[in-house]
């Protein structure tokens, strides 16, 4: 009976994964399906003047790689729009590389009570969704004339609090006598910050870069809001932009765009997953 | 289930989660450069199957018409020299396209044939005035005759009407007298009885007997009777006047009547004259001797004579004094439009370099030889020969337009003339040109350009070539300009 109850709770999370992975499975198919199947599908539902609803099926009827070759070899305004996202993305990360890290330590490491003070305010900052400080950030890069630039996007990325939140805890992890140990051998503030605060934060300065490229990989609203010409775009405006002839072009750009999130997540799953784990160990 | 179980428990080994991210690290640099690599296959492909375009900003310009033909010499006025028939011409002192003077001798013949036609035509000349002075005297005689015929008719006419009127009026008083007649035979009737009867059968008895009233009644019907005879012949006598009128007035105008025209004597006057101008030809080649000289400064054009040749009724040579010659040359229809004097023509003749300037259309008219096309007449000076072919240029210049465009920017959609203009818009590649429709209208056009109305600013950029076609709203590049 136990076993039984075990197995049915099990079943559960597996019934909804699949459903998690069903919507991926349609963009497969999708993308592989030609304009004329899309368009009989789809009809119902995006045709002016119809009414009903969207069919799909798992499987193309007539599957085609026509999409992809349209996408690859046709448009060139993808491959600007891609290298945006990943000038955005990696520059962000850099930027808080130098940036979040050396900020997180010292919130993690200080005893001051200014530093607990500005830590909670952070906390506050990075609660406030991005409408909140939408105009107030648009005056001030108006002001500044970064409007229009990639610096619109990058510099706020680069000094977000939401690193600075992950990593927090990583360094906060870090045993104070292993510090003091360190001090009393000798070592610098600067040594100890890299000989042991970064090796043994690297979980969380890995999470922190896996969350924060899947993050900029996918940034809409800043885009939308601080760019104006086009040619700054990054891939996440691309698919507005396709009309509705063009639907098998954007399921292949949409496959296209999530393949470097399920790379980087790969790469930085262990990470992510040392860091649920260690955050569940009490000392 | 337990696999269920197992499969959701399942957790990789640190060696197969470092392959996977070393896989993972590996896909990413794959995935990089295979962007890389599609992202320059795109834009090559892109820039080949992009048209590129050739482009001009529309001017302030003229329309200038050309009409190019080929067209001949022709002389303006050629002078005959002529001589008298039937002279052994023995020596010819010019050439065809000589200059001469008047004066100068053009050839020499022999006059001893001259003498007996000198007789010859004394004669026939005598013989002709003979006859003339024959049908003077005729025709004087005729116009005398006419004249006393008309006289005789107008003369008839007079006395005619004046009987003809006395006839009339006689027939009046015998109307009158009949009427007179009638009314005192009636007023016997009346009288009778007192009464006007409407039947003057009907006797009733009153003061005359029955046979006094028949004898009344007779004589009335007699007096009835004779009155109308009256007014017949008064009729008569008008009917017969106007006939009588008529046929003097016809008398007349048959007297009056020109005579038939009779060329007789006008021939005869002819040819005394051409007899009187051979003769003159004669005297003054046995004048001059046999020697025949220029008449007037000039070219000579056509030489129609040689020596040992016999010289012959027409002209021996001509001489061309005209100062300048007509270059003729035809145009169709469509071309006569820009043809007029006000145009800039230029001309080139066969064999020449350069061109000759400053000369004017002198006239345009139908051809007589070719249907639908106009003869067009440029003077120039006379420093060719007649008959040498040239090429003319005749341009004629439009009023300025403000907006003129290469005639290979204009297209055409049935009725709609339109071009193509440069449209820069933003997009995600960055500034792109796009070709944008701009409907024209179509003002006046030559091989090369058009002059267009529209929506056009002076510093459009009007596409006038394309390596591919193009249609409204295609990507462009611009070609660049070396």
């Amino acid at each position: 009976m136990q076993r039984l109850k075990e197995n049915f709770l099990a079943l559960i999370p597996f019934i909804l994964s699949f459903a998690v992975w069903l919507p991926l499975a349609f963009l497969l198919g999708g993308s592989l399906m030609s304009s004329l199947e899309l368009q009989e599908l789809l009809d119902p539902a995006l045709a002016a003047g119809k009414e009903g609803y969207a069919n799909w099926r798992l499987l193309p009827e007539f599957p085609t790689l026509l999409p992809y070759v349209s996408l690859l070899f046709d448009n060139p305004q993808f491959f600007v729009m891609f290298w945006n996202s990943l000038k955005l993305a990696a520059g962000s990360l850099l930027g808080q590389v130098f940036v979040a890290i050396p900020a997180a330590w010292w919130f993690a490491r200080t005893k001051t009570k200014i530093g607990k003070w500005m830590f909670t305010l952070y906390i506050v900052l990075m609660l406030m969704p991005f409408q909140v400080t939408m105009v107030s950030s648009y005056l001030v890069m108006d002001q500044t004339g970064l409007m229009d630039t990639h610096w619109a996007i990058l510099l706020p990325a680069i000094f977000s609090t939401f690193p600075i939140f992950i990593m927090y805890r990583f360094f906060k992890a870090i045993p104070q006598a292993v510090i003091e140990a360190a001090q009393i051998d000798g070592a610098s503030s600067l040594r100890i910050f890299f000989d042991i605060g970064l090796p043994m934060g690297k979980a969380g300065i890995a999470s922190a870069m896996v969350l924060g490229f899947l993050e900029y990989w996918n940034l809409i609203e800043q885009p939308m809001t601080f760019l104006k010409t086009k040619s700054l775009w990054p891939l996440s405006l691309f698919l507005p932009e396709i009309t509705t002839d063009k639907l098998g072009l954007s399921l292949a750009a949409s496959v296209i765009t999530l393949l470097p999130s399920i790379l980087v997540f790969l790469v930085g799953q262990s990470y992510l997953e040392q860091g649920i784990v260690g955050s569940s160990v009490k000392e | 289930m337990n696999l269920i179980t197992s499969a959701w428990n399942y957790r990789p080994s640190p060696e197969v989660r470092g392959s996977i991210k070393a896989r993972a690290v590996k896909g990413i640099v794959w995935f990089l450069s295979m962007m890389l690599c599609f992202t320059l296959i795109s834009r090559a492909t892109s820039s080949m199957t992009v048209p590129i375009v050739d482009t001009e900003k529309p001017s302030r310009s003229t329309i200038i018409h050309t009409v190019t033909v080929d067209g001949v010499l022709e002389t303006v006025q050629d002078n005959g020299v002529a001589t008298a028939a039937g002279a052994l011409v023995k020596e010819v002192h010019v050439k065809e396209g000589d200059t001469v003077a008047a004066g100068d001798l053009l050839f020499t013949y022999d006059t001893r044939d001259f003498d007996r036609q000198i007789s010859e035509y004394q004669t026939q000349l005598a013989q002709i005035n003979a006859r003339l002075r024959v049908l003077q005297q005729q025709r004087q005689q005729d116009q005398e005759d006419r004249e006393l015929a008309l006289e005789r008719a107008q003369e008839d006419l007079d006395t005619t009407g004046v009987t003809a009127d006395m006839d009339i009026q006689i027939a009046e008083e015998q109307i009158r007298l009949a009427g007179e007649r009638v009314r005192a035979a009636r007023y016997a009737l009346d009288k009778y009885d007192g009464i006007r009867r409407s039947d003057l059968d009907d006797y009733d008895d009153g003061e005359y007997t029955k046979e006094e009233y028949d004898s009344l009644r007779s004589e009335y019907r007699q007096a009835q009777i004779a009155y109308d005879e009256a007014l017949i012949n008064r009729d008569k006598a008008v009917a017969d006047k106007e006939k009588t009128l008529l046929d003097a007035r016809r008398a007349i105008e048959d007297a009056d009547r020109p005579q038939s025209a009779d060329a007789s004597e006008d021939l005869e006057k002819l040819d005394a004259q051409m007899i009187n101008l051979k003769l003159s030809v004669l005297y003054e080649a046995v004048a001059n001797k046999g020697e025949v000289y220029a008449p007037i400064d000039g070219v000579v054009t056509d030489m129609r004579i040689g020596a040992g040749t016999r010289t012959t009724n027409e002209a021996a040579l001509f001489i061309n004094n005209a100062e300048t010659m007509n270059f003729v040359t035809e145009v169709s229809r469509d071309q006569k439009k820009y043809v007029n004097a006000e145009n800039s023509v230029k001309l080139r003749m066969a064999g020449e370099t350069k061109d000759i300037r400053g000369l004017a259309v002198t006239s345009v008219a139908p051809s007589g030889t070719t249907p639908n096309a106009y003869r067009v007449t440029v003077e120039m000076p006379a420093d060719y020969l007649s008959g040498t072919s040239g090429t003319v240029e005749i341009q004629q210049k439009s009023k300025s337009y403000e907006t003129v465009v290469p005639l290979s920017a204009l297209h055409v959609d049935g009725t709609q003339y339109y071009v193509f203009t440069v449209r820069e818009n933003e997009t995600s590649m960055g500034t792109e040109c796009f070709a944008e429709r701009v409907n024209v209208t179509l003002q006046e056009k030559n091989e090369t350009y058009a002059a267009v109305t529209g929506a056009l600013n002076a510093e459009a950029k009007i596409i006038s070539g394309t390596s591919k076609s193009i249609q409204d709203g295609d990507r462009i590049r611009l070609r660049e300009k070396a």
